[in-house]
């Protein structure tokens, strides 16, 4: 048996391999299909310059607001939503028809609304995902076995006992995959705003990379933008799923 | 089956209508700006039409941005292009052995930084902590701005620095001039103008103030190297009514705005105030002179700029003008 980890690498340094030879095969002009190698010096290019560092710390900062308002909107709207039979009759059906709007599709009102500002964006990326984080709170909630909650009542649990003590952790291995599921649409939505608004973080230099016909730079920040979705969902997303999960028993 | 069929009949079809409508076809880019008014006044004219003669079906296309020309230069979509000095550059040096060349100048000057009626910018160093914009990344005012920025020590904020450059459309930095969300606008005429008499921008200063002799390149004639050595007889039928009209421009300023603004109204459905248009023709000047000089000295500031890629520059083969190869 050959171990998971050198299949995953002869696998990458094949890949890395195949796209320089095709490269060098001249199959395509290199402007339209550059070298891996291109693509690395672009990089370091961007590095020596700190255009590829503030084009990240936008971007995460504009993430992390962003998913910060939709983790805590979704929540509260979501336990609305189990909670309140009307709110999920009128609203409820509501958020499902939102959800089913991309996220970039809010980018004309958000420019109209906010013009060329982070806010704009945050907001885009906070629309974006806190839908998927309502629709998961809701469902974990509604999941509750209903003895807990008339035990927590006859307990004499108040409104704010229930939510914080009973309704959010019995409803957390839900909520924490609508979180997971959230972060990836905010992350979709930062980078898809940013292409459009066109100010600033990496959507931004990919457009620069466009508009200067520069296809390394683009390669090199779609690279990057992959980079950073693996990176925040294996190590922070997966590692605190994992752990909740045997928490609660459901592995 | 019948449906695929039918689609595979159809896509054939299509396919042949293609091939047909590509004999003797010419495309040709241009903007409906003011710089551009050798093309659009020539357009306005027919003499463009009449020149090239019945057999060959012209078609024109209008663009709002060099890049976006040269992108379909590069793809085909087009034959020739009017667009200014830093997208002939970049598309002559990213085509495939500068398969994209400058066939002739069409104007000189026409750019200006106007300042904010809100804004208390009276200076370079006033700069700090400001919002402006330019049209997109590697166009020629985007280019001047920011080499106008580096030669004050100011940086972007993209690299860390304290001016937000925004790479916006025309139109959108009018929106924005009226919101009063940017501090400043380095722009192409007419909008130049426009800023300057509708909203009270206050023009701090005109490009050419910043250029030896007043001069530099902001449009020049772009070809496809292969549609011009193909189609001879076309291409130097073009140029000749290209050089008659900027002469033409030069001579008759009033009737210019007359067939400027009828074209830009069927065009896009609206022209512009004529007093506008009368000052921007005259921020203008119509030449098919390359000012080649000039435009050494943007590909020097694009380099510097990083927009040239990262192995050097050579401009040795740029031009291929009246015959030279």
């Amino acid at each position: 048996m050959i171990p998971l980890l050198t299949k995953k690498i002869a696998f990458y340094v094949a890949l890395i391999a195949v796209w320089q030879a095709v490269a060098m095969s001249e199959l395509w002009p290199n402007n339209i299909f550059p070298s891996p190698y291109q693509v690395v010096e672009d990089l370091a290019f961007m590095a020596s310059d700190g255009s590829l560092f503030h084009g990240m710390g936008t971007s995460l900062f504009r993430l992390v607001s962003g998913f910060l308002i939709a983790a805590l909107g979704g929540l509260v709207l979501g336990i609305f939503m189990a909670r309140v039979k009307i709110v999920d009759q009128t609203i409820g059906s509501l958020v499902l028809g939102l959800q089913s709007i991309p996220s970039v599709a809010w980018v004309p009102l958000a420019i109209l609304w906010f013009g060329l500002t982070d806010e704009g964006i945050i907001f885009v990326t906070a629309i974006g995902a806190i839908f998927a984080v309502t629709i998961n709170t809701s469902s974990g909630i509604q999941n509750i076995n209903p003895h807990y909650i008339e035990a927590a009542r006859n307990m004499g649990a108040n409104g704010r006992d229930m939510v914080i003590r009973l309704l959010i952790p019995a409803a957390f291995p839900y909520v924490i995959s609508g979180f997971k599921q959230g972060w990836a649409f905010a992350w979709r939505g930062v980078i898809g705003a940013e292409l459009l608004f066109s100010f600033l973080g990496l959507g931004f230099l990919l457009n620069v990379g466009r508009q200067l016909n520069d296809v390394s730079q683009i390669i090199a920040i779609m690279i990057l933008i992959m980079g950073i979705g693996i990176g925040i969902d294996g190590f922070v997303f997966k590692k605190v799923e994992d752990r909740v999960m045997s928490r609660w028993g459901l592995r | 089956m019948a449906c695929a069929g039918a689609v595979m009949v159809g896509l054939a079809v299509y396919a042949t209508m293609l091939e047909d409508s590509n004999e003797n076809r010419f495309r040709v880019a241009f903007f409906p700006n003011v710089a551009h008014a050798i093309p659009v006044i020539g357009m306005e004219m027919g003499s463009f039409e009449r020149s090239i003669g019945e057999e060959v079906n012209l078609e024109v296309r209008l663009f709002d941005s060099g890049p976006q020309a040269i992108e379909a230069l590069f793809s085909g979509s087009i034959d020739m292009a009017y667009v200014g000095p830093g997208p002939a550059i970049n598309g002559f040096l990213k085509s495939t052995d500068g398969s994209v060349r400058i066939i002739s100048g069409a104007a000189s000057g026409g750019s200006s930084f106007v300042i904010h009626p809100d804004s208390q910018i009276a200076q370079a160093s006033d700069l700090h902590n400001t919002r402006i914009s330019a049209p997109q990344i590697g166009n020629s005012q985007d280019i001047s701005l920011r080499h106008y920025l580096a030669q004050h020590n100011l940086v972007p904020a993209e690299k860390g620095g304290s001016v937000t450059v925004l790479n916006i459309a025309n139109p959108d930095t009018y929106t924005l001039f009226v919101k009063g969300e940017i501090d400043a606008a380095w722009v192409p005429e007419p909008w130049a103008t426009i800023l300057v008499e509708e909203l009270n921008g206050h023009r701090l200063f005109h490009e050419e103030e910043l250029w030896e002799d007043g001069m530099f390149a902001s449009v020049v004639l772009v070809a496809r190297q292969q549609f011009v050595e193909e189609n001879p007889e076309t291409v130097s039928a073009w140029l000749k009514t290209h050089n008659s009209t900027a002469h033409w421009i030069r001579e008759n300023p009033t009737e210019a705005r007359e067939l400027f603004n009828k074209y830009v109204e069927s065009e896009l459905g609206r022209a512009f105030p004529d007093g506008i248009i009368d000052i921007a023709l005259q921020n203008i000047h119509f030449t098919t002179d390359t000012v080649s000089t000039s435009i050494d000295v943007f590909a020097e500031r694009a380099d510097a700029l990083g927009y040239l890629g990262r192995n050097g520059y050579n401009l040795e083969g740029l031009y291929m003008i009246s015959g030279s190869p």
